[in-house]
């Protein structure tokens, strides 16, 4: 469906409260080539005369991919939303505003993103800016893990410098941390356990740390890296990017790098554990361990009452049931 | 209600005390207010008189939701009395169960002490009588005292002591619990019994209280009930599934024989029979030699397959392949229904249902599983084939492939219906084929339809589907889900039928955790440890949701897991078209749960689903 001036769009926010606004201007957004989504600029009129400036993402029509990278981005919104709660949302990563997915024509409206793809200054910043660059991409990936998911695509395409910081756009291929890996992205900027044939386990913590890294190399030198050990001619890069380019078990973790750059955790707090749900899981165990005794360790038969009952007492007078 | 799969026993014999001597419990798993209260219900019969028999004899009495069944022996007279007492729920501890542990000597112990028993740990012990139990002499007994059992009502009966008491017992209580009903209170006889007894006093109580005591006389059959009992115990000999003709002699030839009514005796031809329960009407079909019937797809009715004699082989496999048995239901003559001939020929059938109100999403969620399982199969090694190739055929065409391929809305399940959807061979490996029978009930009210009813009475393992859509609108639940639970509970079977609840729709909850997580796991998998994980989180989601109704599946069957799924994807419809198309997630896993939990897998880790 074409987004139109005039239209009524009822979406929910970020909270789930729904909300309604009108569109008062419509621009087009490109996204990359193969992208299954299709992004506009919208100028929004809320309901008390408020306007914004949006970026609409809606599924291409007829494609259930497209319906699948829409959820990803809801998905990833959601949860880095949940994780921020009150705290300053992170200029580090896109801000979900709102969606409408469960609808004929579902979308989801983003805050505008930041500068330009990195990729379009041809992958060279000045040097000068490369440690904030560094800071700020790592920043984020450590946001993005602290929310429970992984993007599982990043690359020049889809990280925006603004001469500041970076920003991390383009969920539609994140998911979350858990879930089965999958040929997610495109190389040169795809992980080894991303790549066809060396599809293996559940996505971790981890997964975007390979892509991450592989990014700071080519902003930071302009090449391509063709082999893991090229960081070694890097005395700049060595220490940061040391061991990322290894077996998976052996990558650190997003927190190690931002240690080796003597920066502290951007994550305020991480996400308190739904306490509801600990609770409602010890339930259902203390079940099957009624239910099924033999599946949980009693190192403490029930012992014999050490006050049995008297014996033989006088029965009972009742009325007689059986006739 | 408690939830719980143990039984606790105690053990009795004469202690000192200090004002004399007493027979007492000696030990005990149960704690000691509860113990008091048992003890109080079943004191009269702890024991026989003190110059009573010194055999083993037993005691089954059921008092409110509690069952409690005693052995007894007094090897040396009235002072070396010893009994030993089970305790559990009805439910668990059912007549048949007591039977079937009649020459069991119980008593395990862990170091010094009783330990409760956990239900399973009991099949190993589990004897049963059904062989003995239609034999021609327990049949013509069984007659007489069924007669008398059905016009007493809720009262007791009592008949001689007896070499068949226990064949006797068993028989009448596979009456009662399937085939009887008490219309006045809707509901099934509860029966306990007392296999031997020497004095004539006797406590109040309540349910069909059926006792062999010294003293009383041979029932002759009723005469205004002897014409249904007679009905009653010839369907019994039908029905059953162990009949065994002409099984043990009879040891004591010279014992009273009753007259022999009608009770159908097992032909000599029966001894190679193979009886298969129809699930649409609980009957026992002959599977030896049936008659057979093929469809006619011209006229859309079953009409009688003659295979000539000068068929060859391969004509008359192939006619065999496509060969019907006809089942009539005995309560229904007038109507007739078919079976293919293959669902008796290979291991034991396992029967499933799929339960939910009306629009929670079971039909597309059947339509779901049966479509992903043609287009994908069912993975792991596991091969399946339908084994009605036109009744499938007709199926595919007509609602699984609009269903995928357009999208289209599949009309709801008929009010008032049990219906058989598919009829489908499962081959784990090398391992026996098992046919497996899905069927579809209606979301009515189901206490009105006695087919299911009937259903439940076979039904081996069901798929509970819960509207996502529905979640908080309701607290007491679907109904559905609990007019089966009580209905099964009733019947005694609740702890024999598995459960897969499955959280239906679930693409409307699939931003919420841990909802997410488990939607984008693999369907086609059989792994113990990710089963428990997903049951214990949609369980904890429910539960969260204030949705404890929908839970009561896991929390009072035995054998149950939980599980997320969504048939169509989107829940979008615009001219009885789902816009967005139609994508199943995660549709097989809750069949495949069920097959293992009913045995139809049989690999260590299938064992391990669902406990």
């Amino acid at each position: 469906m074409t987004t139109q001036p005039g239209q009524r769009l009822v979406f929910l926010d970020v909270r789930g409260v729904q909300e309604e606004a009108t569109v008062t201007a419509v621009g087009e957004d490109p996204l990359p080539v193969g992208s299954h989504l299709r992004s506009r600029s919208l100028t929004l009129e809320y309901v008390d005369g408020t306007p914004n400036e949006v970026l609409h993402l809606s599924p291409e029509l007829g494609r259930s991919a497209g319906y699948d990278a829409l959820d990803n981005e809801i998905l990833a919104g959601l949860r880095l939303s949940r994780l921020c709660g009150s705290y300053p949302y992170p200029s580090c990563v896109s801000r979900l505003l709102g969606y409408e997915a469960h609808g004929e024509h579902p979308f989801a409206l983003l805050a505008p993103y930041r500068g330009e793809p990195v990729g379009s200054t041809g992958g060279r910043i000045l040097p000068t800016e490369k440690s904030a660059f560094q800071r700020s991409l790592l920043a984020g990936v450590r946001w993005v893990s602290a929310a429970g998911i992984a993007h599982r695509a990043l690359s020049p395409f889809n990280v925006h410098w603004d001469g500041m910081s970076a920003q991390i756009t383009g969920f539609s291929d994140a998911t979350i941390a858990g879930a089965p890996r999958a040929v997610v992205g495109v190389p040169p900027w795809q992980a080894p356990e991303q790549r066809p044939g060396q599809v293996n386990g559940a996505v971790t913590d981890k997964d975007d740390v390979w892509a991450a890294g592989r990014l700071i190399y080519y902003v930071s030198t302009g090449r391509d890296l063709v082999r893991g050990d090229q960081v070694c001619d890097e005395p700049d890069l060595a220490h940061l990017l040391g061991g990322i380019f290894g077996p998976i078990g052996e990558r650190p973790s997003v927190r190690e790098l931002l240690d080796r750059l003597n920066l502290a955790d951007p994550v305020p707090r991480l996400a308190v554990p739904d306490t509801d749900l600990r609770q409602w899981r010890a339930e259902f165990l203390r079940l099957r361990a009624c239910k099924h005794p033999h599946t949980v360790d009693r190192d403490k038969p029930s012992a014999p009452s050490g006050t049995t009952p008297k014996p033989s007492e006088p029965p009972r007078r009742r009325r007689r049931l059986w006739r | 209600m408690a939830v719980t799969t143990v039984l606790h026993q105690a053990s009795y014999s004469w202690q000192r005390t200090r004002s004399g001597t007493a027979f007492g419990p000696v030990r005990s798993t149960l704690a000691a207010p509860e113990l008091q209260r048992v003890h109080r219900r079943i004191e009269h019969w702890l024991r026989t008189s003190p110059s009573g028999s010194p055999g083993l004899s037993h005691f089954y009495g059921n008092f409110d939701r509690d069952a409690v069944f005693v052995r007894r022996v007094q090897p040396r007279g009235g002072r070396s009395a010893i009994s030993h007492l089970l305790v559990g729920p009805s439910a668990l501890l059912t007549p048949r169960l007591a039977l079937e542990l009649r020459d069991w000597q119980w008593l395990p112990t862990q170091g010094e002490h009783l330990a409760p028993l956990e239900i399973r740990a009991l099949d190993q012990y589990r004897v049963s009588l059904d062989a003995e139990a239609h034999s021609p002499e327990a049949l013509a007994r069984l007659t007489p005292l069924l007669s008398h059992v059905l016009a007493t009502g809720e009262g007791v009966v009592e008949l001689p002591p007896s070499d068949y008491a226990y064949s006797l017992l068993w028989g009448l209580q596979a009456i009662l619990d399937g085939l009887a009903f008490d219309l006045s209170r809707r509901t099934r006889w509860k029966l306990t019994f007392e296999t031997y007894d020497d004095r004539p006093a006797l406590p109040s109580g309540s349910g069909v209280f059926v006792r062999f005591r010294t003293g009383a006389k041979e029932p002759a059959s009723h005469p205004v009930y002897a014409s249904v009992a007679d009905q009653l115990v010839a369907t019994y000999t039908h029905r059953s599934a162990a009949v065994r003709a002409g099984a043990d002699p009879d040891p004591h030839p010279s014992g009273a024989h009753m007259p022999s009514p009608v009770p159908v005796r097992p032909s000599p031809a029966s001894v190679t029979s193979k009886l298969i329960t129809c699930p649409i009407c609980a009957s026992t079909v002959d599977w030896a030699d049936p008659a057979l019937y093929r469809y006619d797809p011209l006229m859309g009715s079953y009409a009688e397959l003659t295979i000539p004699a000068t068929a060859s082989d391969t004509q008359r496999a192939q006619m065999m392949r496509t060969a019907f048995v006809r089942c009539v239901d005995p309560e229904e003559p007038g109507s007739a229904h078919y079976l293919p001939l293959a669902y008796g020929q290979y291991g034991a059938p396992a029967v499933y249902g799929f339960i939910g109100a009306t629009k929670s999403g079971k039909t597309h969620l059947l339509t779901a599983m049966i479509g992903q399982m043609e287009k994908h199969g069912l993975g792991f090694g596991l091969r399946h084939r339908p084994l009605t190739l036109a009744g499938h055929k007709s199926l595919i065409d007509e609602q699984v492939s609009p269903f995928l391929n357009k999208s289209q809305v599949i009309e709801q399940t008929r009010l008032g219906t049990v219906g058989l959807v598919d009829v489908l061979l499962i081959r784990d490996g090398e391992g026996e084929a098992r046919p497996i029978a899905l069927f579809d009930v209606a979301g009515g009210d189901l206490l009105e339809i006695e087919a299911a009813r009937k259903f439940l009475d076979v039904v081996d393992g069901l798929i509970f589907v819960v509207n996502a859509a529905e979640l908080g609108q309701d607290e007491l639940g679907d109904r559905t889900f609990n007019t089966v639970l009580e209905l099964l509970e009733g019947s005694g079977r609740l702890a024999e039928v598995s459960a897969a609840v499955v959280l239906c729709k679930a693409d409307l909850l699939r931003f919420d955790d841990p909802v997410t997580l488990w939607m984008r796991q693999e369907d086609r998998v059989l792994d113990a440890q990710a089963s428990l994980n997903e049951s214990a989180d949609v369980y904890a989601y429910l539960r969260a949701r204030d949705a404890d109704a929908w839970t009561r599946p896991y929390r009072e069957g035995r054998k149950a897991t939980l599980h997320v799924a969504s048939a169509t994807g989107s829940d979008i419809v615009v001219d009885k078209t789902f816009v967005r198309g139609v994508r199943p997630c995660r549709v097989l896993n809750p069949l495949i749960s069920l097959m293992a939990m009913t045995g139809v897998l049989t690999s260590p880790e299938a064992r391990k689903i669902g406990i």
